[in-house]
């Protein structure tokens, strides 16, 4: 018996590859708002929940339902610098996937196959903010779902009520796992209706339990600072009208873009072993795809949950065809028989600790390109140098050498950066959609886009600064009306009166 | 005859089938949606006045005569007989021909769908709703253009190549001359030869092969390629149509050809059938055909890769999918809901054959077309069906009608149509609608001066632009209105008109 046995070195080599896909240089535009109010939050002993960091919707309350991540990524942050939050990240991505292989059944190796696909989909939306927490997290769920219906354990059912409680300090998408548990009661009642559940569906007693602990789970989100607040944040998103203008995460799908592209080959995919298998796809799967494939198509930041929940289903089918044209094969061409037959007597023949070198070799290879993977991408001069060509760092060095007060108007995308790096500049706007609403952010686009209305939009908010990108159409206009270039270099500019 | 015989005799002669009153409701709401149809797109004005000269002189010109960009360059008329068409349309009934004739090509594609999707399935209720869910996803496209052509024959193709897969047909020769007319038509004929490929493949995977079927489904693609060549500039509708898809930047840049935003509720009927595809199949008990899973996921994938593939994917996933449901109920038997579904088809089943149908769908086609050309106005809006004024400037070219305004004019591109339909030949444009003929190097100019790039008066100067015709809110606008070298000539609630001061 080797020491890592086959079935445990595919997952155990795959994970380690997902982990170095995942493990990249912590920088996005939302990550620097999250750190500094969890800093804030643990500066002060409590939730930071009033908003100080802009001048638009400064002392308005904020429901900041990210709190607990926020403070964790804060705390990673102080502990470890920025390799502590690509580590958690790859950690996250890691973790979420490992519970969509536990449900996999079939060979490893299919198993692995589906499992890549699914994080080369899910990878999009792999970045260091409380979101991530939300694909952990329903990874678990699902998989404390597959296992209840498995071994038919209602212990595992208790344990709903204490995931939502936490998913509801952690995310905001805690309503991903409960359209996950509306999809999975909605699967089993469809093949019940439709008498396709194949004998080993749940019971009426069973679907009225996972029933009564969903509506538990919903008043467990309510365990959190903001009570009932919470309820309302999933709604509060996506009523922001103006949010697919502004983050390209909330738009529906760009496939001529290629990194988008695995979101299509996999649902392609799963269309086709789903129609040469044969073999139907059980409703608590199936419905929850659909409504996770909708939910994707409708917002690529969905690309995530969308992968975790089909990777499963993915293998499952892909090894009922595999196995179906295997057995037709097998049946169908002598050489084919002979050709399995061999290579299962060359495997039993195979030197046990031939087997071992090989195989510890390749973890420990997989190990070190990890190590240096997570190096490489927190090499300081290269964060630096990727800080100063994705944010304003040279103008708000500038800024902070004019030594003036000022209410400024910036790029949505920069808010965050502002927030972390210049405490002492309110910003117009910045990555809490929620915060701001659709009167702000309509304003905001008004002014980036040079609607006629621009100059009205900045005197009625009285700003006397204007940090954009140097291409921006602004720096044209703003000319002829008075204003003045004060910096500029090659990320960023700055407009005064 | 008795009296009860002679009832039955009417009401089968005027009672409707439920295809026809499909075809009645699909041909109704194209009508009455007229004024969208034709002021979505802005290149109904250039096919109009193509479609006209080709009448005139008889001739199909193989190089360009409506820009002063272009003037003169080689030019691929691969919508020349749809131009015709829509023309003809216009010469009889004026903009109202146009659009009865879009409504008619439309309302005849869906009821083909409905036709095949119940010929698979055997269900009305089935191919009825699955029809009327495909038009609503395909609505998006319902537009006065040559794409409504490429709808029709994608129908007609799949319809026929069907019966060669089901062996119900052993001649191949239909194909080619469908091939003759539709490459003539649109230049999107390369989905006919895109589908005969993947049910090509499919039968080729299949274990139990029937090779009679085989060999003539292998005569349709070379057959078809021949006959595509059969038009005015031959190999050259191939290079056109090939060259202008392998060009990532105008692909990107022409808005047909983006991929859906599910975000616009208007895409939302083509999310339910995408749904409707995984319920299906992944519901599905049996095997399916390679040839119609080949279907299924290749127009999938394109129809999400632009949004102008999905009335393709629509007339060919919906007849699928159909027969995928029909065959899942059926295994289904014995629960309640399936057996009473089950129960009222086959009532409808003997209802409909009771009735021969016809009358309705004639009337509707006739008396609208006699009421529109006697200044009826059948749109849902009231509007009739006129180039609107909020969306193209209308009143700005009743006034260069007037004015003298001379040289060359830099217009706004979905404006390049409407112009050439108002002033063609006195006036040429800078662009127009057909990206595949003006190429990347000019639109990326067009695109400099429009977003005020650096060098965008480098162009101006090239091109020798006396006069500018713009919406009045761009970023071009905002610059010619500060600049002492334009004069703003004409302004209105949509357009402003800038002439070029002596420098």
């Amino acid at each position: 018996m080797p020491w890592v046995e086959e079935k445990k070195l595919y997952p155990i080599l795959a994970l380690i590859l997902i982990f170095i896909m995942a493990v990249r240089m912590p920088m996005d535009s939302d990550m620097w708002w999250h750190l500094r109010a969890g800093e804030e939050s643990l500066a002060a002993g409590h939730v930071y929940r009033i908003d100080t960091f802009s001048t638009t919707r400064t002392g308005e309350s904020w429901i900041n339902h990210s709190w607990l991540s926020q403070v964790l990524m804060a705390s990673l942050f102080r502990l470890g610098d920025f390799p502590a939050l690509s580590i958690w990240v790859a950690a996250c991505a890691v973790i979420s996937l490992g519970f969509a292989y536990l449900q996999m059944k079939g060979h490893p190796l299919l198993r692995v196959a589906a499992l890549i696909l699914a994080a080369m989909v899910a990878s999009v939306v792999w970045s260091p903010r409380p979101q991530i927490m939300s694909l952990v997290m329903l990874g678990l769920l699902s998989w404390i779902l597959f296992s209840f219906r498995k071994q038919r354990k209602s212990a595992y059912l208790l344990s709903l009520p204490v995931i939502f409680a936490l998913w509801g300090n952690l995310h905001g998408g805690y309503v991903l796992g409960l359209i996950y548990l509306v999809g999975f009661l909605a699967g089993e009642i469809l093949d019940k209706g439709l008498f396709l559940d194949g004998g080993d569906g749940l019971s009426w007693k069973e679907i009225s339990l996972v029933a009564a602990l969903t509506v538990i789970s919903v008043f467990a989100v309510l365990i959190n600072p903001f009570g009932l607040d919470m309820w309302k944040i999933p709604f509060n998103t996506i009523g922001v009208e103006t949010l697919q203008n502004l983050i390209n995460e909330w738009s529906s799908p760009d496939f001529h873009q290629a990194f988008q592209q695995p979101f299509l080959w996999m649902l392609l995919g799963l269309l086709a072993v789903v129609g040469v298998s044969g073999k139907r796809i059980k409703g608590y799967r199936l419905v929850p795809i659909l409504l996770f494939a909708w939910a994707a198509l409708v917002a690529r930041r969905n690309f995530g949950p969308f992968a975790i929940i089909s990777a499963p289903a993915l293998a499952d089918q892909f090894q009922d065809m595999l196995q179906s044209w295997i057995h037709k094969a097998r049946q169908s061409f002598s050489f084919f028989e002979q050709f399995m037959q061999g290579a299962e007597a060359n495997k039993a023949s195979f030197n046990v600790m031939g087997r071992n070198l090989i195989n510890v070799t390749l973890i420990g290879l997989l190990l070190v390109a990890t190590g240096i993977k997570t190096v490489q991408v927190n090499d300081p001069g290269l964060i630096s140098r990727t800080e100063r060509e994705m944010f304003p760092a040279g103008a708000v060095e500038w800024i902070q050498e004019q030594n003036q007060p000022i209410r400024i108007f910036n790029d949505y995308n920069w808010g965050g950066y502002l927030i972390y790096h210049a405490p002492e500049i309110p910003v117009f706007v910045d990555g809490r959609t929620d915060l701001y609403g659709d009167e702000i952010l309509t304003d905001y686009l008004d002014v980036i886009f040079c609607k006629e209305n621009w100059e009205q939009v900045l005197l009625s908010y009285d700003l006397d600064r204007i940090l954009v990108r140097p291409d921006s159409c602004l720096k044209r206009l703003s000319t002829a009306s008075g204003w003045k270039e004060l910096y500029q270099d090659q990320t960023s500019l700055v407009l005064g009166k | 005859m008795n009296l009860k015989n002679l009832s039955q005799q009417i009401s089968k002669i005027f009672l409707p089938r439920l295809g026809e009153v499909f075809f009645t409701a699909v041909f109704a709401a194209a009508i009455g949606l007229g004024p969208q149809m034709m002021n979505v797109d802005g290149d109904l004005g250039r096919h109009i006045t193509l479609g006209n000269l080709i009448l005139e002189t008889g001739k199909v010109p193989t190089r360009d005569v409506f820009s002063f960009s272009k003037i003169g360059d080689p030019l691929t008329p691969h919508e020349w007989l749809s131009d015709v068409f829509f023309a003809l349309s216009h010469q009889v009934a004026g903009l109202d021909g146009v659009v009865w004739l879009t409504a008619f090509v439309l309302a005849l594609s869906f009821w083909l769908v409905y036709r095949q999707s119940l010929n698979l399935s055997n269900m009305s209720i089935l191919a009825l709703a699955g029809a009327f869910v495909g038009a609503g996803a395909a609505s998006l496209h319902w537009l006065t253009r040559p794409h409504i052509f490429t709808i029709l024959f994608t129908a007609l193709w799949t319809i026929e190549i069907e019966k060669v897969r089901l062996g119900l047909k052993k001649g191949w020769l239909i194909f080619p001359v469908l091939m003759t007319i539709w490459a003539n038509l649109h230049g999107a004929f390369i989905a006919g030869l895109v589908i005969w490929a993947l049910v090509f493949l499919g039968e080729f995977f299949e274990k139990k092969k029937n090779w009679n079927q085989l060999r003539v489904l292998i005569w349709i693609g070379p057959a078809s390629l021949l006959a595509s060549l059969l038009n005015p500039d031959g190999l050259g509708i191939w290079k056109t149509g090939l060259g202008f898809l392998g060009n990532q930047y105008l692909v990107s840049h022409t808005a047909e050809y983006l991929p859906p935003d599910f975000q616009n509720p208007a895409f939302w009927p083509f999310l339910v059938v995408i749904g409707l595809s995984i319920l299906i199949l992944g519901l599905s008990q049996r095997r399916v055909k390679y040839a119609h899973l080949f279907l299924l996921g290749s127009w999938t994938a394109m129809a999400l890769y632009s949004a102008r593939n999905i009335p393709l994917f629509i007339i060919v996933a919906v007849p699928i999918l159909c027969d995928l449901a029909a065959r899942l109920l059926k295994e289904s038997r014995g629960s309640r809901l399936v057996d009473a579904f089950l129960n009222i088809q086959e009532k409808i089943a003997l209802t409909e054959n009771t009735t021969r149908g016809g009358f309705v769908a004639v009337v509707s086609i006739a008396g609208t077309l006699i009421l529109l050309m006697n200044g009826a106005q059948l749109d849902f809006q009231g509007t009739g069906n006129n180039f609107s004024s909020e969306v193209f400037p209308v009143e700005a070219v009743d006034w260069l009608e007037e004015s003298d305004l001379e040289g060359n004019g830099f217009n706004y591109f979905p404006w390049g149509g409407y112009l050439l339909y108002r002033r063609w030949p006195e006036q040429l444009v800078f662009i127009d609608g057909q990206t595949d003929f003006y190429g990347e190097d000019l639109t990326r100019a067009y695109e400099k001066v429009i977003t005020l790039q650096p060098g965008w008066q480098q162009v101006f100067r090239e091109y020798q632009i006396k006069w500018v015709i713009m919406p009045a809110n761009s970023p071009l606008t905002a610059y010619l209105d500060d600049s002492l070298n334009w004069d703003l000539a004409y302004q209105d609630r949509l357009t402003n008109i800038y002439n070029l001061l002596e420098e």
